[in-house]
């Protein structure tokens, strides 16, 4: 183990050349490791909209604003994407729970349309949220 | 220097009785941390204080000590927190593993480090091998992309860390460097020293 520089004689907090070259490296390759890490870090929001059904696969981008029509199997339903959330805006069915589902926009949520046999699921990378926490 | 028994005992107590009071101390300011700062400006950046201790116990009682505060310090708090056996409790593992490997090459290296630039390296590295184990554990390289801004704050915090490592070390007697220590870890000091 090795004495402190200083140790007995000052107590004043000195740095060796070592730490002061040290924490510019660490800062350098911080720098330097920006452009890789934003490559790395990929586009954040890839989020689409999946509309299966009768009449097949349907994806819709979260990143553009969209209405369509989709025909289910007892009638139309409109699927709209507005500011990254999808939802259904009407739809041939008697208790439209799909319309009453409202809007969803984050991975993995969907609504379901059981008479018309539809389901629109918001596919894509996850984002940023929080799944661990390190204590 | 003749050992007796009794005084050779007597010293491998008071080395013991320091790592736990190291432990203890680890432990509380990894508490008190989290209750500051909860989340952190960027995932699996923290300020760190906790390696206080292990910075401490690198200098005065040697790398044994270190890995054995900062293993405890991490076993203790995760059984506190019930995440023991999670993804966290992994995270937090491979941190303090990296963190005290970087940390004890440097001190072995014939540069000459303070425990400043031991900080550093400690908080360079346990933020790196946090987030590539972020990426292992997610399957994706994007937690790795969140390194930059990491290693940045890492240069920042580890120097905060080591300034303070240094002003214990020289207010505290009992953490005098190498004048504690079982004969073997004394001996191995003398070896360094010279």
């Amino acid at each position: 183990v090795r004495r402190l520089p200083g140790w007995g004689t000052s107590r004043r907090i000195a740095p060796t050349r070592a730490d002061v070259a040290l924490f510019l490296v660490v800062l350098a390759v911080a720098v330097v490791s920006v452009p890789v890490g934003s490559l790395l870090a990929g586009p954040a929001n890839t989020r689409s909209a999946r509309v299966e059904g009768p009449h097949g696969l349907t994806v819709l981008s979260l990143d553009e604003d969209a209405r369509v029509r989709i025909e289910g199997a007892r009638g139309e339903l409109v699927v709209e994407v507005s500011d990254g959330s999808v939802r259904v805006v009407s739809s041939d069915c008697p208790e439209r729970r799909c319309v009453s589902s409202g809007a969803v926009s984050s991975v993995g949520e969907c609504i379901v349309c059981v008479p018309n046999a539809v389901t629109v699921t918001v596919g894509g990378e996850r984002g940023h949220d929080l799944d661990a926490v390190v204590r | 220097m003749t050992w007796t028994r009794s005084s050779a005992s007597r010293e491998t107590s008071a080395w013991t009785a320091r790592i736990a009071a190291l432990v203890a101390v680890g432990a509380v300011l990894g508490l008190v941390e989290t209750a500051m700062l909860p989340g952190g400006v960027v995932p699996g950046v923290r300020l760190g204080l906790a390696n206080l201790a292990v910075v401490v116990a690198l200098v005065s009682l040697g790398p044994a000590a270190a890995l054995t505060v900062s293993l405890a310090r991490v076993l203790v708090v995760s059984l506190a927190a019930g995440t023991i056996g999670g993804p966290g409790f992994g995270l937090a593992l491979s941190g303090a593993l990296a963190a005290w490997v970087a940390m004890n090459v440097l001190q072995r290296s014939r540069v000459r480090f303070s425990p400043i630039g031991l900080s550093i390296a400690g908080a360079a590295a346990h933020a790196v091998a946090q987030l590539g184990s972020a990426s292992l554990l997610v399957g994706t390289a994007a937690p790795l992309g969140l390194a930059p801004a990491a290693l940045g704050l890492a240069a920042f915090f580890g120097a905060a860390i080591g300034m303070l490592a240094t002003l214990v070390l020289s207010r505290v007697p009992s953490l005098a460097p190498a004048r504690v220590g079982p004969r073997e870890v004394r001996a191995r000091g003398a070896q360094a020293s010279r």
